[in-house]
């Protein structure tokens, strides 16, 4: 259900926090007009629309935006997400109190929306989407429309700008005012205790069809006033007397507080008060800019003709060269929060292996690894080969000419430049005849910090929280191995209230999870010996074993292809596990599984990656998971998965099938510091037994990729940072 | 008010915590109390006004070794004074001069014309700036095109262009820190799609930029320098 790598600080608590001024104000001596494309205000459903109406419109590419609406006893918590310039996609809870019919006294659930931008605004020609609502649910919200929104600069004279959208509605949209049936009349009708989870092919567009419209006035940069005609009858609200639906016109005014947070409140359906608070972000402009200290500019060396003596060989003949040089070099990295691991040298190349445990970007500790061998080094060392290194993996070695680096530093798009005449390739597992770092090894570290583990979505209280102390320890005796433990006590919380037990008919590989809640307040989290190495130069291997996760312990080992200049990676994973006892000490359960996938990796163009892993699953379900996401340089990533198993949808339960989102948002967005942590949440509309993966650590793919070409070259441009 | 009541949930989550091991790990409480700093001193700067500035006098320059220049960042209302931290003459029109800060902020200038910032944030990464050094150089008018690259907050740096003219003003009298200085003030006026922007350099008799005035790029805006000591 969840995973937080450092501590569970809400994302809200930090977004709210954010008020991202990317650009300074305006100053004397510039008109440039550099600030951001306009960001749309979101309608009650989370995505750009007037109220309850969508707008043509579409949110900056990247955008993210969380939105909570509410009237008439409906709320919805929206997350939504500009995946590309022309696809938005949504997740929203819905909660509609007094419902008092098939069973539920509040009616909660779960949508998915998606939208594509067809065409953008140009001068004649409004912007113009087509979107489906609720398009896999059990169909609440359902509704598809299109919409076309137009811009007005200071229309007859008025001050601000004017927004006018007209669209057209289908399934939920289409209800009031109808003009007839325009692809089919046979749709089928809402059925809230269907279980939910398809894509409703078959009745997309189908149906009554009705045209709605809407108007937005931003009369100044902080206000706004909004309009609309509403083709929502409401009927399964009003027919159970959740609210009374007395006319179709929706007013409200908006406030837009920052940049980032904008306020309204609304007089709806001529009965009922609304309010909304819509949270916008982007990953592109950061809470503070990175800043990191300014490194010393590259030592050019003199001249062979004005100093033949410095350009002299017979050093390399020495045999204690190498250790005095990594004497040298050792202390001066680790001002820059680099480790040497080895060095190798000979009269003219240097191959240095380095552990970077300060910056997100490779790129940055390259060229700060560079830096200092250009500074070190003997003259007659011309090619620079820089490894970066984690955990007893080799991940690639970038080859700089060092006349290069002192040619280029100050050149016109330096970054380029030095891009252009720099190698990036594999390399090999181990350095012949290099110098090893002393006291490298052993290691440890430990931490007692606090954890929270939200719950979501259980249908009595949407959001429940344990909140408790973790104590970690990690060994690492020698190079790729680590022994990694982390006890937790839970200190206070309600994840353990809950009283619904599992319904399900598969093994309860993972629907156990009130029962391990309620298992005991102290209990192992994971307790687990790794190894890991790279058996060539385009390979990487993993074993593990012990208490790897909560629910499940056993043996995992992992065999990774990945070759540093290359987008694609082939993995394959094998595991033998037993389920835990809910007590979390060191017992078992009868359960015994043995799971694994084979695993296919694509990085694309500007950041989108794809994933597809095929194989067997906890519940010995059979299937693949389907993984698609974007990830930004400075490491907020966003994905969608979904997986489909043998296990059929009855059998599987409310959903059908497991899917879900995941976000991982960096630190140093909001610190503007050096810092590699990140915090990752994963949130599933629903978790069943079906399609659910062990949570093993140490995966190889993550670990390697951000020392390869592509994320070396994309970060490139913090090479001379 | 939201901000105040998420940097109290933040500091409630960061009371019991602490981290150690042998490879400088920051564990959880580190990181949250860092936030919390962060967010701290994003208000104070906000809500505080100017910094004091530091007291130069000519007495204090007369014993100068080394020579000084003075940076201004409008924007953020920062003043330091920098000193030499090398010299380079490259393939590129002019000599670089790299100029720091104690804390290692740097501007770096070639023949007085902004190449690049470093260590300030949402920095100038790069530049050509070849037709403004030839009119430095000259003291003269040049027309051509300048390029930045400019730091954005997804690791990457965007690519301004713009057409310049660099126009001579006229000769006129600076005063720097009570000495007077015979300059040529000249203008450069660098436009693209988007608008333009105004950069200001008075040179002296030996074709050294004194004082100007220059755009950094949105992030840092216009910084002022001065050349306290040659």
């Amino acid at each position: 259900m969840h995973i937080s790598r450092i501590c569970g600080i809400s994302f809200a608590s930090i977004l709210l926090a954010t008020a991202a001024f990317a650009q300074v104000p305006a100053q004397e001596g510039t008109n440039l007009n550099l600030s951001p494309p306009p960001q749309p205000s979101l309608g009650f459903y989370g995505l750009p629309g007037v109220m309850d109406m969508p707008t043509g419109e579409a949110m900056p590419d990247g955008q993210g935006a969380m939105t909570i609406s509410s009237f008439g006893g409906i709320t919805r918590t929206s997350l939504s997400y500009q995946f590309t310039p022309r696809i938005a996609a949504s997740f929203r809870y819905v909660s509609i109190q007094d419902w008092n019919d098939n069973g539920f006294d509040d009616y909660r659930d779960r949508n998915f929306d998606i939208r594509f931008l067809v065409r953008r605004e140009s001068l004649y020609w409004p912007s113009i989407t087509v979107g489906l609502q609720d398009f896999a649910g059990t169909g609440i919200n359902a509704g598809e429309f299109v919409a076309a929104t137009k811009t007005f600069q200071r229309p007859l004279s008025l001050p601000g700008t004017v927004k006018a959208t007209v669209g057209l509605g289908w399934g939920r949209l289409g209800t009031s005012g109808s003009i007839g049936s325009l692809f089919g009349a046979n749709r089928p009708v809402f059925d809230p205790n269907s279980r939910g989870g398809e894509p409703g092919f078959d009745q997309w567009f189908r149906g009554p069809t009705a045209p709605f419209a809407g108007i937005e006035w931003q009369v100044n940069n902080r206000f706004a006033l909004k309009a609309e005609y509403s083709s929502d009858a409401y009927t399964p609200e009003t027919s159970r007397g959740v609210f009374e639906r007395k006319s179709s016109v929706n007013l409200g005014a908006e406030y837009r507080y920052s940049e980032a947070l904008r306020l309204g409140a609304y007089w709806m359906y001529g009965s009922q008060i609304g309010v909304t608070a819509q949270l916008q972000f982007n990953p592109n402009r950061g809470v503070n800019g990175l800043q990191v200290t300014a490194p010393r500019a590259v030592v050019v060396r003199p001249t062979r003709a004005v100093n033949p003596e410095a350009w002299q060989t017979d050093w390399a003949a020495s045999a204690s060269a190498p250790v005095q040089l990594r004497d040298l070099i050792a202390p001066e990295l680790a001002k820059q929060g680099l480790q040497l691991v080895e060095l190798g040298v000979t009269a003219t190349t240097a191959e240095l292996r380095f552990t970077n445990r300060r910056y997100s970007s490779n790129a940055i500790a390259v060229g700060r690894a560079a830096r200092v061998l250009a500074r070190i080094l003997p003259p007659s060392v011309e090619t620079f080969r820089i490894v970066p290194w984690t955990d007893n993996l080799a991940l690639s070695a970038v080859t700089i000419r060092r006349s290069d680096l002192e040619a280029l530093e100050f050149q016109p798009d330096a970054a380029n430049a030095l891009l252009a005449v720099t190698g990036i390739g594999d390399v090999d597992p181990d350095l012949p005849g290099g110098v090893q770092a002393e006291g490298l090894f052993p290691r440890y570290n430990w931490s007692i910090a606090p954890y929270l583990t939200p719950s979501y979505f259980d249908p009595d209280q949407p959001l429940r929280f344990d909140f408790g102390v973790a104590l970690r320890g990690t060994y690492r005796p020698a190079p790729g191995w680590t022994l990694s433990g982390t006890i937790r006590h839970r200190l206070a919380g309600n994840v353990a209230d809950s009283t619904r037990l599992s319904n399900s008919v598969l093994p309860r590989v993972r629907t156990d999870g009130l029962l391990y809640a309620q298992g005991s307040d102290t209990y192992l989290q994971r307790l687990y010996a790794q190894y890991q190495w790279k058996p060539s130069a385009s390979t990487y291997a993993r074993v593990s074993a012990g208490y790897l996760e909560r629910m499940f312990g056993g043996v995992s080992g992992e065999l990774l292809w990945k070759p540093a200049h290359r987008r694609l990676a082939l993995g394959v994973e094998a595991n033998y596990v037993k389920q835990r006892d809910f007590n979390g000490a060191f017992g078992f359960q009868d359960y015994s599984v043995a799971t694994g996938h084979v695993s296919a990796y694509y990085q694309m163009d500007n950041g989108y990656l794809a994933q597809v892993d095929v194989g067997r699953y906890l519940a010995g379900d059979v299937g693949a998971t389907f993984t698609v996401g974007r990830e930004f340089n400075n490491g907020w990533r966003v994905e969608g998965f979904f997986t489909l198993t043998n296990v059929s949808a009855e059998e599987f339960g409310e959903g059908s099938f497991d899917k879900g989102i995941r976000i991982t948002v960096p630190i140093n967005w909001f610190l503007g510091k050096p810092t590699k942590q990140t915090i990752s949440e994963t949130i599933r509309p629903i978790q069943r037994d079906g399609g659910a993966r062990l949570s093993v650590p140490g995966r190889l793919y993550n670990q390697v990729r951000g020392g390869h070409r592509g994320s070396l070259s994309d970060d490139w441009a913090r090479v001379w940072e | 008010m939201i901000r105040q009541a998420a940097l109290a949930a933040l500091c409630a989550i960061g009371l019991a915590a602490c981290s150690g091991g042998d490879q400088g790990a920051r564990g959880a409480l580190g990181l949250v109390n860092e936030l919390r700093d962060t967010l701290r001193a994003n208000r104070e700067a906000r809500r505080s006004g100017a910094p004091a500035q530091p007291q130069v006098t000519r007495a204090i320059l007369d014993q100068l070794t080394i020579g000084a220049l003075e940076v201004r960042v409008e924007a953020r209302d920062l003043t330091a004074v920098l000193i030499p931290a090398a010299l380079r003459t490259d393939s590129g029109p002019g000599d670089v001069a790299v100029w720091a800060t104690v804390d290692d902020a740097q501007v770096i200038l070639r023949s007085g014309v902004l190449y690049a910032t470093r260590g300030l944030g949402r920095d100038l990464a790069s530049s050509d700036v070849t037709p403004a050094v030839r009119a430095v150089k000259t003291r003269a008018a040049a027309t051509g095109a300048r390029e930045m690259q400019i730091r954005n907050d997804n690791f990457r740096a965007d690519t301004l262009r713009f057409r310049c003219a660099i126009d001579v003003v006229g000769d006129t009298t600076i005063v720097i820190v009570g000495r007077s200085f015979a300059v040529r003030h000249l203008r450069e006026r660098c436009e693209n799609d988007t608008g333009f922007f105004e950069n200001d350099y008075y040179v002296d008799s030996a074709r050294d930029v004194i004082q100007s005035r220059q755009w950094a790029g949105p992030g840092l805006g216009f910084l002022t320098m001065r050349v306290l000591k040659k």
